[in-house]
């Protein structure tokens, strides 16, 4: 079992790492970087932003910053859960944990050229 | 302890940062948020010390006017003008000191985009970058330079006016080419304008005067260039974009489809050029404004 704490802002995709405990509010399995103690047992950056009695680290900052950008746009609640991209969805977009990239540009490529 | 810091106090980065007033070439992310954290306590000291000249500024300014009366009233009280003499020209050495203090304290100022947009970003985004891949940086921290007018011109006279100039100076800050995890890029740019309008006017009981205002006119940049190529779909980028404000388009890059929101922003000051910068808050939520306009199978909002 790995972790199932969706990490990034624009790219979000999962932790991966060994998962060590759960979520006692959402379910998620969780790594140790990932785990928040509190007084309703260990929870996720994203639940533990959102109740009382956890301690607020930098996890937990960028989950309620994450979840505050994107509530016009539905929120991250769908990320969170596994299987929201399907396999094909990802094959179809050639996203992986960590994508290699193409291969490098020219150096005199501008971006921002229109 | 950051009015003590000095220049040797500095990481060598940061210091060549300071001197150069510039930060180029790929940086990796955490190194590149490590050091706009040194230099924004740089800037905290900056500032410090630019509020303290103006302090002193303003005590010699108030100083010298009493002290000039004041050096009258002595001198025909003691019948002796030397005696009234000091009552001027001490305040007049502290405002002389004021001037020199602040042009000190803005020779050694940072732009305060560094540590109110450009850290908060970086930091905001720093899960998103590539760990392997380094960010290419082009940030320039000179600031604005009154001695490179891009256009100076006479505006129309209206009123008590004698004479309306305005003078614009231009300033590109910065150039951050981010990649990210997924393959793609994200690209900030920021670019100020800075208008300075000088107006000399004869005021109602016929003295000269003259005020200055300035405006600060930034422009961001945020673009999304994904790795491969995906139809960006713009109804889920929330409301229409205000013309006045953003400007929304898509353009083609090396076979993919790039969306790019450009944001307008203005700022006001009297005396001095703004001071304000965009929050790293707003260029934030362009990027997730962008992002949410992928298709969900390449990461988009629900």
């Amino acid at each position: 079992m790995t972790c199932q704490w969706q990490t990034g802002m624009l790219v979000m995709r999962e932790c991966g790492a060994p998962a060590t405990a759960g979520c006692a509010l959402c379910g998620r399995a969780l790594c140790m970087i990932h785990t928040s103690m509190g007084q309703n047992g260990p929870a996720c950056p994203g639940c533990a932003a959102t109740h009382d009695g956890y301690a607020r680290n930098e996890e937990t900052e960028l989950a309620a910053s994450r979840e505050e950008y994107y509530r016009p746009y539905g929120g991250v609640a769908g990320y969170g859960q596994q299987g929201y991209f399907s396999g094909a969805d990802a094959a179809a977009m050639n996203r992986g944990p960590v994508a290699q990239r193409r291969p490098a540009q020219e150096d005199d490529y501008d971006a921002m050229e229109t | 302890m950051s009015k003590q810091m000095k220049l040797a106090d500095l990481t060598p980065g940061a210091r060549a940062a300071v001197e150069q007033k510039a930060i180029t070439g790929g940086w990796d992310g955490r190194s590149l948020v490590k050091l706009l954290g040194e230099l924004e306590r740089w800037d905290n000291m900056a500032e410090e010390r630019k509020a303290r000249a103006k302090r002193v500024f303003l005590a010699g300014v108030i100083g010298s006017v009493a002290g000039f009366f004041l050096m009258f009233v002595v001198s025909a009280v003691m019948e002796e003008f030397l005696w009234g003499l000091p009552l001027f020209l001490a305040p007049l050495g502290v405002l002389f000191a004021g001037i020199k203090m602040k042009k000190a304290a803005r020779a050694i100022d940072l732009p305060n985009e560094l540590r109110v947009s450009l850290r908060p970003v970086l930091r905001q985004l720093s899960q998103d970058l590539h760990p392997e891949e380094k960010i290419k940086v082009t940030l320039n921290l000179a600031g604005i330079d009154e001695n490179k007018c891009a256009g100076k011109k006479d505006l129309p006279i209206w009123g008590r006016n004698r004479r309306v100039t305005q003078s614009t100076y231009e300033e590109e800050l910065c150039s951050l080419r981010m990649p990210l995890t997924d393959g793609g890029e994200a690209v900030l740019r920021m670019e100020n304008t800075f208008v300075k309008v000088e107006r000399s006017y004869t005021s109602t009981r016929g003295k000269s005067k003259s005020k200055t205002k300035w405006k600060k006119l930034s422009t961001v940049t945020a673009m999304l260039v994904p790795a491969v190529r995906i139809n960006w779909e713009a109804g889920r980028g929330g409301p229409a974009a205000k013309r006045d404000f953003e400007k929304l388009s898509f353009v083609e890059k090396n076979g993919v489809m790039a969306a790019r929101l450009d944001r307008y922003y203005k700022f006001k000051a009297a005396d001095e050029a703004p001071g304000a910068a965009v929050p790293g808050t707003e260029i934030v939520a362009m990027f997730v404004r962008l992002a949410a306009m992928r298709p969900q199978a390449a990461g988009g909002a629900r």
